[in-house]
């Protein structure tokens, strides 16, 4: 059983300072469940999934929480002001190494009334918290002032191309989610995709079935993501609005209000400007459901009942803590994980 | 040939890519934001040496080379090729320096190594990680000069150029870490 005696005290000391960073802005603190019957449906995220035993000897499943959005959002439906929480999150499937792990610590926090580009300034002041608690000295790369790139410029600059003629030429910048014409565009859109694909004489894979979210991530990952500069925190702002998420359009653009922080090269934080309209939310909870043709609705119902305009920022705590103490991976920054001797 | 899932891709696998085929040098999984797991390879040519670098999805199929390892005899090396020689069937082969170049400094003539081939082509020569070699070429350590960490280079049986503590004299033999062309220790034999 190893783990660094100094990161155990310096993650406390981080949280201290985080929670006393909220509390001054009059963000409230809560601590809502990690055990659900209806977790939020990504399609992307495998579950950890137990049973609850009824006394009668029957039973039913229950899900460990992948993240808490979906209880602090129906706090905020129900007449919350801004608020945070600090705790758990688990994700199957996960493939362990040095950044990945199936359990893990998790700071999410939603401001009312703020837009993704408010919360990427409290995100500056969590990085100089974090920066702040502990005794090594993060240099520029960890705690300079974040750049912002926004997808497009990201696309021009290292993919080559532009990736709002994409969604102009496709049709995709005119219409939302919900619209009847939608399918046909993103077909449009994701041959526009395979197209430049193949003239980079990329492997095509199994890309004739690919959805255009899917696609879009090939180029993204290929050609984009290493190649962006790593001197500084960066965000990349306004990614396309096909890519199913919670994140709002920005009126009359084909992009969603929601950015993801990068320091040193390394994924720690998302941020939405949240989507409140019912009949989307509603879309993406069909599209996204593990079971399509029954959807539970009650959620996208009782969120869209009174969820005030805000934004919410999840970031991996484990990471940043790792990142500010100049560690290259998350070893030994928390007691007993079960994955220490899995990690390869 | 068989298909693998790119997920289950490992650091060694030996892959076809484009017809050419590859050794995974560097292998590492990448979820982004909300999509599908993607696995990021840096793949090691072993025709030209050459590295690709390639980003596959966790469900792609792609095409493992099932590969024989055979043991054989290093002959000798004729600046273009390495000539081996099969030590069951006694066939003789060679396998162009380009692709191997490192390996010329860990082999001496008459020495059994173990290859990986595949359709009659040799991709890989499995060296050890660790290779004793005797010191062909040394400076006399100046007289006097006692600093402790002091180094030199000194030239091995093999050609290697390395670097090691002053002490090491010409005709004593080195342990050499082959990854990383480093001294280890002077072996006493």
């Amino acid at each position: 059983m190893q783990f660094k005696h100094e990161a155990i005290k310096e993650r406390a000391v981080m949280y201290r300072g985080i929670r006393d960073f909220f509390d001054r802005c009059g963000y409230l603190e809560v601590d809502t469940p990690l055990l659900t019957d209806s977790p939020i449906p990504e399609s992307h995220i495998e579950l950890f999934q137990t049973r609850r035993i009824q006394p009668d000897g029957t039973s039913y499943p229950l899900y460990l929480i992948p993240s808490p959005e979906i209880w602090l959002k129906m706090a905020l439906a129900s007449g919350s002001s801004s608020l945070f929480q600090i705790g758990r999150c688990f994700r199957n499937g996960e493939q362990m190494d040095k950044w990945h792990r199936n359990e893990f610590t998790m700071l999410e926090w939603y401001g009312v009334d703020k837009t993704a580009g408010d919360n990427l300034i409290v995100m500056q002041e969590i990085i100089e918290v974090a920066a702040g608690s502990v005794n090594s000295e993060a240099g520029e790369e960890v705690s300079g002032v974040i750049r912002k790139i926004s997808m497009e410029e990201a696309f021009r600059e290292f993919a080559g191309f532009s990736l709002e003629s994409a969604l102009e030429e496709s049709g995709l910048s005119e219409i939302n989610r919900a619209s009847s014409g939608y399918p046909s565009a993103l077909a449009e859109v994701s041959d526009i995709f395979r197209n430049r694909l193949k003239e980079k004489k990329l492997p095509t894979g199994e890309m004739e079935k690919e959805s255009a979210a899917d696609l879009f991530h090939r180029i993204f990952l290929t050609f984009v993501e290493e190649a962006l500069p790593a001197d500084r925190p960066l965000a990349i702002t306004h990614w396309p609005a096909f890519i199913p998420t919670l994140a709002r359009n920005i009126p009359e653009t084909p992009w969603a209000d929601r950015w993801e922080l990068y320091i040193r090269g390394v994924e720690v934080a998302n941020c939405y400007g949240e989507e409140t309209d019912e009949k989307l939310l509603k879309k993406y909870w069909e599209d996204e459901s593990p079971d399509k043709t029954n959807p539970d609705f009650r959620w996208p119902q009782l969120i869209a009942g009174g969820m005030p305009p805000c934004s919410g920022t999840a970031v991996g705590l484990d990471r940043l803590l790792a990142l500010v103490r100049g560690d290259n991976n998350l070893k030994g920054l928390d007691l007993f994980p079960i994955h220490d001797s899995m990690l390869r | 040939m068989g298909m693998i899932k790119a997920g289950a891709i490992a650091k060694g696998t030996y892959l076809l890519e484009k017809n050419e085929p590859f050794v995974v040098a560097e292998r590492e999984f990448v979820n982004p934001g909300k999509g599908s797991a993607f696995v990021r390879l840096k793949l090691k040519n072993l025709r030209s040496a050459a590295v690709l670098k390639v980003t596959h999805k966790s469900q792609d199929n792609c095409e493992e080379i099932d590969v024989d390892e055979v043991e054989s005899q290093f002959l000798y090396s004729d600046g273009t090729n390495y000539h081996f020689m099969d030590s069951t069937t006694f066939d003789q082969f060679e396998v162009p320096m380009k692709a191997h170049e490192n390996a010329q400094y860990y082999m001496l003539e008459g020495e059994t190594f173990k290859l990986t081939r595949w359709n009659e082509e040799t991709l890989d020569i499995r060296l050890p990680p660790k290779k004793d070699l005797l010191v062909a070429e040394a400076e006399e350590a100046v007289k006097g000069d006692t600093v402790t960490g002091a180094t030199k280079y000194v030239i091995t049986e093999t050609n290697l150029k390395v670097k090691v503590p002053i002490f090491i004299k010409q005709g004593e033999k080195i342990r050499i870490n082959v990854e990383s062309g480093e001294y280890q220790e002077r072996i006493n034999d």
